[in-house]
């Protein structure tokens, strides 16, 4: 099977995929559909660039990513957020209670190195390794920063009030780093 | 292991995965811990929501295909280049071929005084009309380029939300090559002389910004950081009226914002601490 061909497979079997990834980064239907496209037209001039057939879609996505790290340094992509200036909205003592267009505001405000992995995450189809080798960081790193963006997305998104309210240390801060530090009992 | 430990550990735990240090205490404080169940029970439900509106993206009808389109035509050799290496058809890979330096267009040499004189009208029209295009494109980017572009309410609220001078560049000189200059109704001895680079994407502007960073001691060894911001006059789409340092004050909660301008650049002083504010004025300062 020549490159061409094995390039439409990928297309098939990734294209979805892709859009969504490119959807969620983006926040915009125009922007993730040019990304995908411009993903594949990168994949097909550089197609000698792939050495392991199975990795095609972790090629795949890290071109898409590139891509977009491009387009970030443009002024409409623009993120001027971070996560330790975010407060603490939403205590654990309440439901989640949003919607998609409500997700993709949160998740827009997160920074892209945080928001990649954690779309991926959600996403299922990427182990941490996966998501670590995409991002070109160790997993510990990975791990730390799924870790605080959810924090953040737990603190961001709308909830209503549970009925029993109870502690949780919902600060990012508390997730700074994967291995647990903080052997006291509580 | 404590709650919040165990809440740590599991949060991430997969199945199939990299196991965290410590899973099995995880799991075993979980089964004898109600308030981390609890915890735990609503963390998963909250995954499972955002998990589902994340993946739940409407793919267009006919991306596939126009995708498909897109690798097709990519893969073509493109028309203006079949006359020097697409050879399509016979004229192609009969005739030489030479680039104009204005526009690059490729100007094929046709054998026939009649088609060479038809083509060569048309390639002059067309590369004039290339000219008068990419003139025109330059007047409207030169225009565009000189308009000013920075709001300071932009760059005010970018100063008030912290900003960390490790998390931008050193700054080194204006698009018009200026070097930025510390006010002279401000106290800025101390200021840190080197200023660091806000880029103009950041606050939505075509310009960067100079950032200098600095500390003031308060009472009880208290520290403040105040931020100073540096815009050439001409970029700032609403200057201020004021032309002193603290002229006029803006407070948002202890935050404290002093904005004017001065000779050639316009300044916006940003004062974690309110009561910084008199500190910074000149010893001679007549306000």
């Amino acid at each position: 099977m020549d490159h061409r061909a094995k390039l439409a497979d990928l297309v098939e079997q990734y294209y979805a995929l892709l859009y969504r990834y490119a959807y969620r980064l983006t926040g915009s239907e125009a922007d993730a559909e040019d990304l995908t496209q411009q993903t594949f037209l990168t994949a097909q001039a550089r197609w000698e660039q792939l050495r392991d057939e199975t990795k095609a879609k972790s090629w795949l996505f890290t071109i898409a990513r590139n891509a977009f790290l491009k387009e970030l340094r443009t002024p409409a992509f623009q993120c001027t957020a971070f996560l330790d200036e975010l407060p603490d909205r939403h205590p654990q003592t309440q439901i989640a209670d949003f919607d998609g267009e409500q997700l993709q505001n949160v998740l827009n405000d997160l920074p892209e190195e945080f928001r990649s992995p954690i779309i991926l995450f959600y996403f299922q189809d990427f182990s941490y390794r996966e998501i670590a080798e995409h991002m070109d960081v160790p997993v510990g790193t990975v791990m730390s920063r799924l870790a605080r963006a959810k924090a953040h997305l737990r603190e961001r998104l709308p909830a209503r009030e549970a009925v029993v309210a109870e502690p949780w240390t919902s600060a990012a801060a508390a997730f700074d780093c994967w291995t647990p530090q903080d052997s006291r009992a509580e | 292991m404590n709650c919040r430990t165990a809440r740590q550990t599991l949060e991430l735990a997969r199945p199939d995965e990299i196991e965290p240090k410590g899973l099995d205490d995880a799991a075993r404080h979980l089964e004898e811990c109600p308030a981390c169940q609890s915890a735990v029970r609503r963390q998963d439900e909250l995954d499972w929501r955002i998990g589902v509106l994340c993946r739940d993206v409407r793919v267009p009808s006919g991306l596939k295909e126009r995708l498909m389109e897109e690798l097709v035509a990519g893969a073509q050799p493109r028309p203006e280049l079949a006359g020097r290496g697409g050879q399509i058809g016979p004229e192609a890979s009969a005739e030489p071929a030479h680039v104009s330096p204005v526009a690059a267009v490729v100007i094929p040499v046709a054998k026939t005084a009649t088609r060479m004189t038809r083509r060569r009208w048309a390639v002059v029209a067309s590369t004039v009309a290339a000219a008068v295009v990419a003139s025109a494109g330059w007047s409207a980017l030169w225009l565009l380029a000189s308009k000013p572009t920075v709001n300071l309410d932009a760059v005010t609220q970018r100063l008030t939300n912290g900003l960390d001078p490790n998390e931008l560049g050193a700054f080194t000189q204006f698009d018009d090559g200026a070097w930025a200059k510390l006010p002279e109704t401000m106290d800025t001895r101390d200021v840190a002389p080197e200023p660091r680079r806000l880029p103009g994407g950041q606050i939505a502007a075509r310009t960067d910004v100079a950032v200098y960073f600095f500390t003031l001691s308060g009472p009880r060894r208290a520290t403040y950081q105040g931020r100073l911001a540096v815009v050439p006059k001409g970029c700032v789409i609403n200057p201020p009226k004021e032309t002193r340092f603290g002229e006029s004050a803006v407070y948002r909660g202890a935050v404290v914002t002093s904005t004017w301008v001065e000779g050639k650049f316009t300044y916006v002083c940003c004062l974690d601490n309110a009561h910084s504010l008199e500190r910074l004025r000149p010893r001679n300062s007549a306000i």
